[in-house]
């Protein structure tokens, strides 16, 4: 078996009498993209603060690139969710003392700063102060920060808020390519078609509990084989998920015969098999 | 180290190498400079107008052709201010007899001198004066000192006396005190003394109490910012809380040795300019120094935990309400320790928490040693609790800089202190 790059056995972080991860386990090897996931509370923040150091767990066992999070850091690359800039630095001083801080040398500090910000889209910008760019220039810097120092393990929180479409590009540029050098990638996003087409695995969280995690596909199994259809009036077994659509959830085993009673429905329009998605997740949960 | 060093330096870069904190630097001893030349030019150029009208004197004719010489020669007031002294000169006449009116422009002095004052074997009586309140104040101090010179000018005459060996006689000597050390080998002069006792400790407790709490707060203000800016995140992602704070004091302990080492060089520039460079050359005024360190670290350490836990300048000035009143206390102490620098107040406040190092350092700077236990047991005392303070604002630094909403309640800060 590969080594982890991630590893967290049974984590378990309170805030007073909150219990915010409840026995989460994450596995993650060299390369895999994985989306966190889960609604607001989830427990999505806390764990990527475990996996930077920024938090200890209270109890359980977490390692990142097999060492102590707070040993690794500088192999780590953290966007947070709740990310600034110093207004009054210089762009192109504040990467390099970032730099600078993940371990590079003053020189290649300077020199990685120059060329994230050409990857990013902000050449000459460097010299600028943060407060003289816009939000979404200040996103594309930070974006720089985290990426600049190439990093084994790269954790993105909420990365595409506040991008524009080519930012957004740019950011799917970006992950692909450090995935493809071998870097991991942990993803926290609410925007669940991005995380379907950029993550090879997935860690859903739901009040600090997993509630499913593994390969993407494997998830995505779980569950049962769906029919989507649009008609005027609901087949019998049918949820609505609005926009005249209907969802009927089969067996495995009754599928076929399910699909052909449900294309005689009178008025059906369209009709598709369809496998599980990630938002059925939340939508179960919220229907729990 | 590495990450301690490069935070240390951003800190200092980012608060001393920037136009405003350098303009604040030079700005003001430059504004004391500026303000002294004037007022010393003002002064070398003050002129009071002289006193004109008739001054009414109701006495006999020897006293007031005596009190008319006295006017010609010009009189000094004494009494405005720390200018020098500066001579009022009267353009007005001296008449004879009593007025039932009231004193005016033209007639601003109405002065009645019994004979009995004027005589040597009785001195009984008193001079009444009423003046026209136009007259300044120099003016008034003229009059008064002219009448009273006059008054005993007079009786000295009667008395037959001579006033200028009365005089001579009542100069006050000169003391040329020499001190030795248990050697036999230093030596004083009463003046260079009183400096090296008083000036020289003050200065320094000034210099070192200002440098030290304008830097903390200075530190308070920026983990305020980082922290409001959101910024904290990602620094915290690179190292830990507790290295971050300590990255952050040394830099703005950078900040403040730079402004005692400019304040101090502009005073070593003055004690040379003085011929006074040999007051500090004494290896005594190195403890200050030490001193200065704990104090500085001890009050950093404070703010620095204020600048964390708080979320805007205005729960930061909540909080800062106190903290200036504790840190606040050195200044009150100053006078009592120039007068006695090792009474039992001095030497129990050398001892109190956070704010005995300043103590100390004025203490440590006076021109009597402290002593030896004293130093020894103070170092490792303020060690300690510096130590202490560090850790505790450590603790409540990791959990405070990530905290949002209200800030936390005494009990929440003791939680965070004993279980972080």
């Amino acid at each position: 078996m590969k080594e982890p790059v991630v590893l967290i056995q049974d984590g378990i972080k309170r805030y007073g009498t909150k219990l915010a991860l409840d026995g989460v386990n994450l596995r993650l090897e060299r390369g895999m993209r994985c989306g966190l996931l889960g609604p607001n509370g989830a427990g999505k923040s806390t764990l990527i603060r475990t996996l930077t150091g920024i938090l200890r767990l209270d109890e359980g066992q977490v390692s990142v690139l097999g060492e102590s999070p707070e040993a690794a850091r500088r192999r780590v690359g953290y966007l947070p969710e709740e990310r600034g800039v110093p207004r009054r630095a210089k762009v192109g001083e504040w990467l390099a003392f970032l730099g600078k801080l993940r371990g590079l040398t003053t020189q290649e500090a300077q020199k990685r700063a120059l060329q994230w910000l050409e990857k990013v889209d902000l050449p000459g910008v460097e010299r600028s102060r943060c407060r003289e760019l816009s939000k979404g220039m200040q996103q594309k810097v930070q974006l720089a920060a985290a990426l600049q120092h190439e990093p084994d393990l790269l954790v993105l929180d909420e990365p595409f808020s506040g991008l524009d479409p080519v930012g957004v590009q740019i950011l799917e540029g970006l992950i692909r390519e450090a995935s493809n050098r071998g870097a991991t990638i942990l993803l926290s996003t609410h925007l669940l078609p991005q995380a379907e087409a950029l993550c090879d695995h997935v860690l859903l969280l739901r009040r600090g509990q997993t509630l499913a995690s593994g390969p993407l596909l494997q998830v995505l199994a779980q569950g049962h084989p769906k029919i989507e259809l649009r008609s005027e009036t609901a087949p019998p077994n049918a949820v609505g998920i609005g926009d005249g659509r209907w969802i009927i959830e089969a067996q495995d085993g009754t599928i076929d015969a399910a699909f052909r009673e449900a294309a005689q429905w009178p008025g059906v329009r369209e009709i598709r098999r369809t496998g599980r998605q990630l938002r059925d997740f939340f939508l179960e949960d919220a229907d729990a | 180290m590495r990450d301690l060093r490069t935070i240390a330096w951003r800190e200092f870069r980012e608060t001393a190498l920037t136009p405003a904190f350098l303009i604040s630097l030079i700005a003001m001893p430059l504004v004391l400079v500026v303000v002294a030349v004037l007022s010393s030019g003002m002064a070398l150029t003050h002129t009071e107008p002289p006193i004109s009208g008739t001054i009414w004197i109701q006495s006999s004719d020897e006293y007031r052709n005596a009190f008319a010489e006295r006017l010609k020669r010009g009189v000094d007031a004494a009494s405005v201010g720390d200018l020098p002294l500066v001579t009022v000169n009267f353009e007005g006449q001296v008449a004879a007899g009593a007025r039932t009116e009231p004193p005016n422009a033209s007639n601003p002095v109405l002065a009645i001198i019994p004979d009995s004052l004027l005589d040597p074997e009785d001195l009984k009586g008193e001079i009444v004066l009423t003046l026209h309140d136009a007259l300044g104040r120099p003016q008034v101090d003229a009059i008064e000192t002219a009448l009273i010179d006059t008054v005993v000018a007079l009786r000295q005459r009667r008395a037959e006396v001579d006033p200028t060996r009365i005089d001579r006689l009542r100069t006050p000597p000169t003391i040329l005190s020499t001190r030795l050390d248990d050697r036999g080998l230093t030596a004083e002069d009463s003046q260079s003394r009183k400096l090296r006792a008083l000036v020289i400790p003050m200065g320094l407790m000034f210099l070192l109490w200002g440098a030290s709490f304008g830097t903390s707060a200075q530190l308070m203000q920026t983990t305020l910012d980082e922290k409001a800016n959101k910024v904290v995140e990602v620094l915290l992602s690179t190292t830990s809380p507790e290295r971050l704070m300590m990255g952050k004091i040394l830099g703005q302990s950078g900040v403040a040795l730079t402004t005692v080492g400019i304040y101090g060089a502009l005073g070593i520039a003055a004690l040379v300019a003085s011929e006074n460079l040999s007051l500090i050359l004494d290896p005594q005024l190195l403890w200050p120094l030490a001193w200065f360190a704990l104090a500085f670290l001890g009050a950093a350490a404070i703010l620095a935990a204020v600048g964390a836990v708080v979320h805007d300048q205005r729960e930061a000035g909540n909080l800062m309400g106190p903290i200036v009143a504790l840190l606040g206390v050195p200044i009150f102490f100053i006078l009592p320790i120039a007068q006695a620098p090792h009474g039992m107040p001095a030497s129990v406040a050398s001892f109190a928490p956070v704010i005995g190092p300043y103590i100390m350092a004025m203490r440590s700077a006076g021109e009597i040693p402290v002593p030896f236990w004293q130093l020894g047991a103070g170092l490792v005392w303020h060690a300690a609790i510096t130590r202490t303070l560090l850790l505790g604002a450590g603790r409540v630094f990791r959990v405070g800089i990530l905290s949002s909403g209200t800030p936390p309640k005494l009990t929440t800060l003791l939680r965070w202190l004993i279980r972080p």
